[in-house]
């Protein structure tokens, strides 16, 4: 019972948030920018498409806010996340900023504080502009930013001049951008290392010519080559994203002709716009259909695990297609490991099963679990720790239903037979003796 | 067998001869021993049935390399064995009986234990 009310909170906890997230009224955005090095005059594509791409004015009634805050403009009451313990906004764009702190109620915890309870993050920087909030934000991600003043620039080439033709070849996740328009992105602006963490998500790299260095100074390289990243995310186990541009004049209108289409599907991923999976739910039962609750599981019973994965496409849930989400049955140790196999399909579910399936000959308290986790796709994880019992003493079968006893069933029958037979002779001949003794006697 | 012995140069014939020779009196003794008493001829009959059939049972197992059903074996391999302890006790008894038990009370006794056991390998058996 308290299991089942437990369930019911998580799947409504669930159903708020995924609401919340998506089909809310409106999404809230706070960018932060500073007006020396900033100019909004040059970003109105950028914003334009954020405000206008982000959503579907005829089938989706969200308004996507943007609200604007300078640091060192008097807009300090703006530049704030929380209020009274409430998010104020869903994500948080930071354009490169030159001042030492962001704001004193933007720290890096609250910035920690604003990702961990499912806020998006967008972080640009460039190499005049990375606050220190930011990048020790940025460090306990395991995406490490080169240095005030470190600039990407071509191996060969010992001018300033810093920009880059990148193809899109560079670009390493298919769930951030598909690949399917070929395009040269120009980028101007530094790099950045990368940690090999699980939940790190490797964007775009550095073209392999290049070299991310700080002329002025005899620092060592920051990075090497397509060691280095110019945009990467990071997606934590709430499935709340992070990414950093390590590139402000990428965003601008001077380059968007080139970098749009790249750019509109970044922030998609970005703000969970895209790549974003749900599960609607898994279940189990026997084979015959009986669920547990009737007929509690027992050791090699037949049965059936099927779990339903929905995508959201932008306007709507629709069935979400792939060959490698996989089922583990667990006891500590994983009993069966199933690739899944695409069952049936609905308007807004593709449901997946294992088919029927024998459970262990062994008992306990196993988990039936689904963790779908792919880089660039919000996580799946579905368990639910169900008891298999052994067989009841009259469960196994009959001695004789088993031919090779068989054998052995007539061992026993001829010693029994045998024994009855002995008995009667035994008698029978010792009935003589008696007699013969007592005539002897007399 | 004399001739045989006096002509036997090696040591190891000699000393299989005697060997031979000792089994061969056991064997006529045992025989002598058996042709007067009916019911030791009855009990020893049954005891080699016995040993035939565990025999088998066990070679059953060894042949088709699975003891599945391993408690049908067990109840069906010690129903034998179980068998032929009590038969050789019996036999024990009415050849010299012990102290103050009567032939007719040893036989009494086999029937009750046997019947124990049958009831035993019985309900092992499933």
């Amino acid at each position: 019972m308290l299991r089942r009310m437990r369930a019911a909170l998580a799947l409504f906890v669930m159903l708020f948030a995924a609401v919340n997230a998506l089909s809310g009224d409106s999404v809230n955005t706070l960018v932060i920018y500073d007006q020396r090095v900033t100019d909004l005059e040059n970003y109105t594509k950028f914003f334009k498409s954020l405000k206008e791409s982000s959503y579907d004015k005829s089938s989706n009634q969200r308004e996507y806010r943007v609200q604007f805050a300078a640091v060192n403009n008097g807009d300090a009451e703006l530049l704030q996340l929380y209020r009274n313990d409430d998010k104020l906004y869903d994500n948080l764009i930071i354009f490169p900023l030159k001042t030492r702190q962001i704001s004193k109620e933007i720290s890096t915890a609250k910035l920690l504080e604003f990702y961990k309870d499912g806020g998006d993050i967008l972080a640009v920087t460039s190499p005049e502009g990375l606050v220190e909030p930011v990048r020790l934000f940025l460090n306990e991600l395991g995406i490490y930013p080169s240095p005030k003043n470190a600039v990407l620039k071509n191996f060969n080439e010992d001018g300033p001049s810093s920009k880059h033709q990148i193809s899109i070849a560079n670009s390493v996740n298919k769930y951030v951008y598909d690949g399917t328009e070929e395009l040269n992105l120009e980028y101007d602006g530094s790099s950045a290392l990368l940690d090999n963490g699980e939940y790190i998500v490797e964007i775009l790299r550095a073209p392999r010519e290049s070299v991310c260095k700080n002329t002025n100074s005899k620092e060592e390289d920051w990075s090497v080559g397509s060691q280095g990243h110019l945009i990467a995310g990071f997606q934590s186990l709430t499935n709340a994203r992070t990414t950093w541009v390590g590139s402000s004049s990428f965003f601008d209108d001077e380059h968007y002709s080139a970098n749009g289409a790249f750019i509109e599907e970044l922030t998609k991923w970005a703000f969970s716009e895209k790549s974003v999976i749900r599960s609607v739910g898994a279940t189990h039962n026997h084979a015959s259909g009986a669920s547990y609750e009737e007929i509690p599981y027992k050791i090699k019973d037949e049965v059936v695990y099927e779990i339903g994965l929905s995508i959201w496409d932008g306007k709507k849930w629709a069935p979400f297609s792939a060959d490698d989400v996989q089922f583990e049955l667990r006891l500590v140790d994983p009993y069966y490991r199933l690739t899944l196999s695409p069952g049936r399909v609905t308007e807004d579910t593709q449901y997946y099963t294992t088919g029927t399936f024998k459970l262990p000959d062994h008992h306990g308290m196993f988990t039936f679990l689904t963790e779908y986790k792919r880089s660039g796709l919000s996580f799946v994880t579905e368990s639910d720790t169900r008891a298999i019992r052994h067989l009841a003493n009259d469960e196994y079968p009959r001695s004789y239903e088993i031919t090779n006893s068989w054998v052995y069933l007539t061992a026993i029958g001829s010693v029994i037979i045998s024994f009855i037979l002995f008995v009667v002779f035994f008698i029978a001949s010792s009935k003589n003796i008696p007699v013969d003794s007592v005539k002897k006697q007399q | 067998m004399a001739k045989k012995q006096s002509t036997g140069s090696n040591v190891n014939t000699s000393k299989f001869v005697q060997f031979s020779e000792s089994l061969g009196t056991a064997y006529s003794s045992y025989l002598k021993n058996v042709k007067s008493n009916n019911q030791l001829l009855l009990i020893d009959s049954f005891l080699a049935f016995l040993v035939v059939l565990g025999i088998t049972q066990f070679l059953f197992v060894v042949l088709i390399r699975d003891n599945f059903p391993f408690n049908a074996f067990l109840s069906g391999f010690i129903m034998c064995v179980g068998q032929f302890v009590l038969l050789v006790s019996l036999r024990l008894q009415l050849i010299s009986p012990f102290p103050g038990i009567s032939k007719q009370r040893a036989f009494g006794e086999f029937i009750i234990a046997s019947l124990l056991l049958h009831f035993i390998g019985i309900h092992f058996v499933n």
